[in-house]
Parts: C-alpha cells; structure tokens; sequence
C-alpha cells in the first residue's frame, strides 16, 4: 500500500471522531441537571418571568437542543469554549496558559517511563524466569498497583523532606521568577535566556513529578516490552540467528528489539491519554500549575465549563497522538508497505 | 439436536482439562499467585468482618486525641477529627470493594452483551456499535468518568455509574472479538447445517465458548477499576466527604503530609489489595497465555 492510501485510510477513520468528541462533550454539559437558570440569575430574578426569558434568550436556551449543539459548534470553532466558573476568564484562556506546564512535565515523564520500563522488560524477557525477572515484573506491578497520587506523596516524603534531594512542590522556587515566557516551558526559557540558576532549579522542581508520572508509565510498558519480546524470542527467524552462532546480545539487538518495540509504541500511542491523566493527580499533589490540576479545582467546584474543556481537549490529543502513531507505523512496521 | 450439542459441549471441555491441569502446575511454579490469593482473601475477610473487628467506630470524633501517631490505642493514629485511622482504613473495605466489584460487573454485563450482538449480527448493527465504543473509548478512562460524576452530581452510587459508562466498550471490543473467532469455528457451521435458529445458535453453541474467557479477563481489570474509583474519590468526586474511603483519606491526608500516617496507610491499603490482584491477574495470564510461558 503507497503511504498516500495508507494516510488517507487513517484520517478516515480518525477524523469522524472529533465531531462525535463535540456532541458526547455538549451532551454532558447538556445533562447537568442543575439549571444554569438557577445558577447565574440571582433569586429575586428567577421570579421574574421576563427576566427569565430574556436570560434564556441571551444564550439560546430556549432554542431546540441540536440548534444549541450547533451553536456550541460554532463558538468552539471559534475557539470560544465558555467561562470557567472558577476563574470567571474564558476556559480556552486558562488552558492554553496552563498547558505549558502539563507538556513539560508529561513529555519528560513519558521519556523516563519509556526508557524505565524498556528496560525493565528487556531485562525480565532476557533473563526469563530468573531472580533478576522477579524483580523487575515486582518493580513493574508497583507502577501499576500503587495509585500515582500515592507514588507522588512517598516520593514527596523521602525524596525532598526526608533527603532533600529534589525540589518540593511547584515549578520554582518561591523566591525566584520565572523566565521570560517564549515557549512557556521554564526549562527550555531557562536555557533560551542564558539563565543556569532558573534552569537548575526548574529541573529540580520537575524530578518529582517527572519520575512519580514515570512510575507509573513505566508499569503498563515493561509488562507490553517483557511479553512481546518474548513472543518474538521464540520465532523461528531468532532460533535460525542463533543456530548461526550470533551472540545473544547480537540478536536480541539487531533481529528482535525492533520487532517487539511496535507493541510498546501501539501502547504508548493507545495510553496517551491516561498518562496525561496520571498528571492529573500528580499535578493537583505537587502544586503543578498544569491542565491537571486545573480540572481537579474545576471538578472540585462543579465548574462544568472548564471540565468539558479539558475533557474536549484531552480528547483531541488522544485522537491526534493516536492518529501520529498509526501513520508512525507505516515506517515502523515494513509489513504494512507491502500489505 | 443432540448431535449438535454433544459436538459443541466436548471440544471445550477436553480443552478445558488441560488447562486446569496446566493451571495446578503453573500455580506451583508461581508463588506470588499464591501471596495474591492470600492477601485478596484477608481483605475480603476485612471487608465482612468490618463492624466486628474494627477498635473503634469509623465515624466517631474525639478531639482530645486527634493527630496522634501511631501507638498502642491507637494503630494507625488518628486523623484531624481525631477518628481512628486503622478503624477507617477496615471499613473503608466495604465501601472500595464492592463499588470496584459493581463497575466490573455491571460494566462487563453491558459491554458483553453489546458485543455479542454486534459479532454475531455483524452490518450495520456492528459498524454503528463499534464507532460508539470508539468515541467512548477516546476519551481517558478517568477524564470521562470526572466529566460524567460531574454532571450526574454527587452520590457514591453516580461514582459507580460513571465508571460504568467508561468501562464497557472495552469489554464490548473484547468480546465482539470473541464471538467472532468462534462464529467462524466448524462446530457452529455444523449446528447451521443441521437446522438450528439464530437463538439457539447464539445462546447454546456460541456464547458457552465466550463466556470463560471473557469472565477472566474481567476479572483481571478489577484492580484497575479500584484504583481508578479510589482516583476518582481522591479528586473528590466520590462518595460524600466524611465516608471512610481510602481516596478519600489519601486526599484529606495531603492537608496534613506531616502526619504521614494519614496518607500512608489508605493509600497502602489500595496499593496492597490491588497489587494482590495484579499478582493473580499475571499468574491467571501466563496460565492461559502459552505464548507467555516460552515453552
């Protein structure tokens, strides 16, 4: 299959989902039973029937529920997606200033985690059955048993109070100011400014979120890397690479890391969304100013706009990354172009 | 009719004493299966026996004694209001388990039974539940679940519906997939060649063969729906704030992370019970996976 099909084939089956994202989202915020009447008019107001009309015609809630679908559309396209009740600032404001902060630490918690939890799986499947695949599949089901706001509180607890060896809570230092915006991500502004001392203290505000997001990734992956180079150690193409005598770190390198690894990317693609997520209870413990805890003060406070802008926005990305994984594929995976 | 069914009933059985034999060796050979079946036992045993073995009321305040650490009146010290964390931590047993246990069910009743129709009818039947389960499944287990406990309102019992309605298209995938491995068998052929209806068909020689499997991998995700309802609580979005849930106390804890033993022993509670069950989960799956053994 030529890569143009092949894209096309993927966009078709991706892109009917980001509408269908919109109507799941407006038919929540639509099922609030709370009246948004009741909400923002004030009571001696709610009496008043003209007030009442007036308010319901302002916003369109006396039009049918698809028109007000449609007019929900519109605005979202408009990148109009409400005002936070929390904040009282429109939502696509505060996400896309809060977004920086979740990209940073997600980016550098997937990296570890990746790198983490291929390794730990090279090293069960390698050593199978062994001591050694004890401790890592042990290692791993701690990433997957233990709740990531639980892995966060232990490593906040012996990794800054009780050692001191990483910053606490937030993105800096209460005494320091943060880089001049460009990108948003303080490290990379850190660097762009020229400025070693922000940069030193950035990085260690992100270790402890990084490496509790980490953890946790790290779970789901080595279990996928441990089975599925197992599965392919037992292929007949590695039994006739080692029946011609290569050495076993020769052909667990070159003829069956890269075939095992293309579950290992399905799963990071598939999970993408959930490890974003994992920031989510991470954020809200260590002060991280990011998408995260914004839903979490947003669910806490019943604030329906911002929870369906994150939902809507958290949405789209898995849909997108998700989406960038299956096109990966095709280079990925050689079977694919002949198919 | 007979013929058909003595066809269908003896190829799974033969298959599945082999299994169960292969389930005894492997059990022996993986000693952490057994270490999960213990520790799941206990807090079964903890969850029943709750109101029973627990010092103290979970719910009883006593300011005189509230943020001790841990002493001999009190094991796991007490929280701000001074009740008893250990006490709470028992009880919170019976609120975590069986809310776990309700979107595993419930959500594997929906999700299997939509998947069964979709495999089995296939068309338009199949396409329009799919891209349903798509769209649900493009969300984040958690950041839907929020959404959805968020417009239901507050209520332990919105908690587990939330839950529910982001857990069974995974289940309706799985078990789509099933039927249709199994729809294509020569069996069911066989039971068409004869005569048998579409009912029959689907209930007496396709299902039977489904069911084993989706049930274990059901039971696989309990520990996951757990974490994910213990998540949901910590976040605040599960049952009403002074209910001995582990979430809950986790996330009360933080308020007061000097006095660790507020946050340390719920979230250990959660990390315990669900990685038994993980334990279980992995032996389960190199039992049923040969793939996995390397044999």
């Amino acid at each position: 299959m030529n890569f143009f099909r092949y894209f096309l084939r993927r966009a078709l089956f991706a892109i009917p989902l980001l509408p269908g994202i919109t109507v799941v989202a407006f038919l929540l915020a639509h099922a609030v039973p709370a009246d948004p009447t009741s909400a923002h008019l004030p009571p001696n107001a709610l009496n008043n029937k003209e007030m009442v009309e007036a308010f319901h015609k302002k916003w369109g809630l006396d039009k049918p529920v698809h028109e007000q679908y449609f007019t929900y559309l519109g605005n979202l396209l408009r990148g109009d997606m409400g005002v936070s009740i929390r904040t009282r600032k429109p939502v696509a404001e505060d996400i896309s200033r809060l977004l920086p902060a979740t990209i940073e630490l997600a980016t550098l918690g997937i990296l570890f985690g990746t790198a983490l939890g291929v390794s730990l799986g090279l090293i069960s499947a390698v050593w199978k059955d062994s001591l050694l695949d004890y401790a890592a599949r042990v290692a791993a089901l701690i990433g997957l048993s233990f709740p990531v706001f639980l892995l966060a509180l232990i490593g906040l607890e012996l990794l800054h109070v009780q050692w001191g060896l990483v910053a606490g809570p937030g993105r800096l230092d209460v005494r320091m100011f943060p880089p001049p915006t460009v990108t948003g991500l303080f490290t990379v502004d850190a660097l762009l400014d020229g400025d070693w001392k922000s940069f030193r203290n950035a990085v260690s505000h992100l270790m402890l979120p990084a490496m509790a997001l980490a953890l946790y990734i790290s779970g789901i992956i080595s279990r996928i890397t441990r089975s599925s180079l197992l599965e392919v150690l037992n292929q007949d193409y590695i039994r006739t690479a080692r029946a011609k005598g290569f050495r076993e770190r020769y052909v667990i390198r070159f003829h069956s890391l890269r075939n095992a690894l293309i579950p290992v990317v399905t799963v990071i693609g598939l999970s993408y969304g959930n490890f974003l997520v994992g920031s989510i209870l991470i954020e809200s413990i260590l002060a991280w100013p990011g998408i995260g805890r914004y839903m979490f003060l947003a669910s806490t406070s019943q604030d329906l706009p911002a929870i369906m802008g994150v939902c809507l926005l958290i949405g789209f990305i898995s849909v997108g990354v998700n989406f960038v994984v299956d096109i990966l594929y095709y280079f990925i995976d050689p079977r694919i172009q002949v198919a | 009719m007979s013929s058909t069914s003595s066809i269908t009933l003896s190829i799974p059985e033969s298959r599945w004493h082999s299994k169960l034999k292969a389930a005894r060796h492997h059990l022996r050979r993986n000693p952490l299966v057994i270490i999960g079946l213990v520790v799941v036992v206990i807090w079964l045993w903890i969850m029943l026996a709750a109101p029973v073995i627990s010092p103290y009321s979970p719910l009883k305040q006593s300011l005189a004694d509230r943020l001790q650490a841990p002493n001999a009146n009190y094991l796991m010290g007490t929280d701000e209001l001074g009740r008893d964390i250990f006490s709470r931590v028992l009880w919170g047993a019976q609120t975590t388990i069986p809310a776990g246990l309700a979107v595993i069910v419930i959500g594997s009743l929906i999700g299997t039974a939509t998947g069964a129709l979709a495999g089995y009818f296939g068309g338009l039947i199949d396409e329009l539940i799919m891209r349903v389960t798509e769209l649900f499944m493009a969300f984040p287990t958690i950041i839907l679940a929020m959404a959805i406990r968020a417009a239901l309102g507050p209520d332990i019992r919105n908690a587990v519906l939330a839950l529910v309605i982001v857990w069974w298209p995974s289940y309706a995938r799985v078990m789509r997939g099933l039927v249709l491995e199994v729809k294509a068998q020569e069996y069911v052929e066989a039971a068409h060649s004869v005569g048998a209806g579409g009912p029959y068909i689907l209930f007496r020689t396709i299902l039977p063969n489904c069911i084993a499997p989706a049930v274990i991998l059901t039971t696989l995700d309990i520990g996951n729906a757990i974490i994910v309802f213990a998540s949901l609580s910590f976040i605040g979005l599960g049952p009403e704030p002074s209910s001995p849930e582990w979430g809950q106390m986790v996330s009360n804890g933080i308020d007061f992370f000097d006095q660790w033993w507020m946050w340390l022993f719920p979230g250990l509670a959660i990390a315990s019970l669900v990685m038994a069950l993980n334990f279980i989960g992995d032996g389960l799956r190199d039992i049923l996976d040969p793939r996995m053994r390397g044999e």
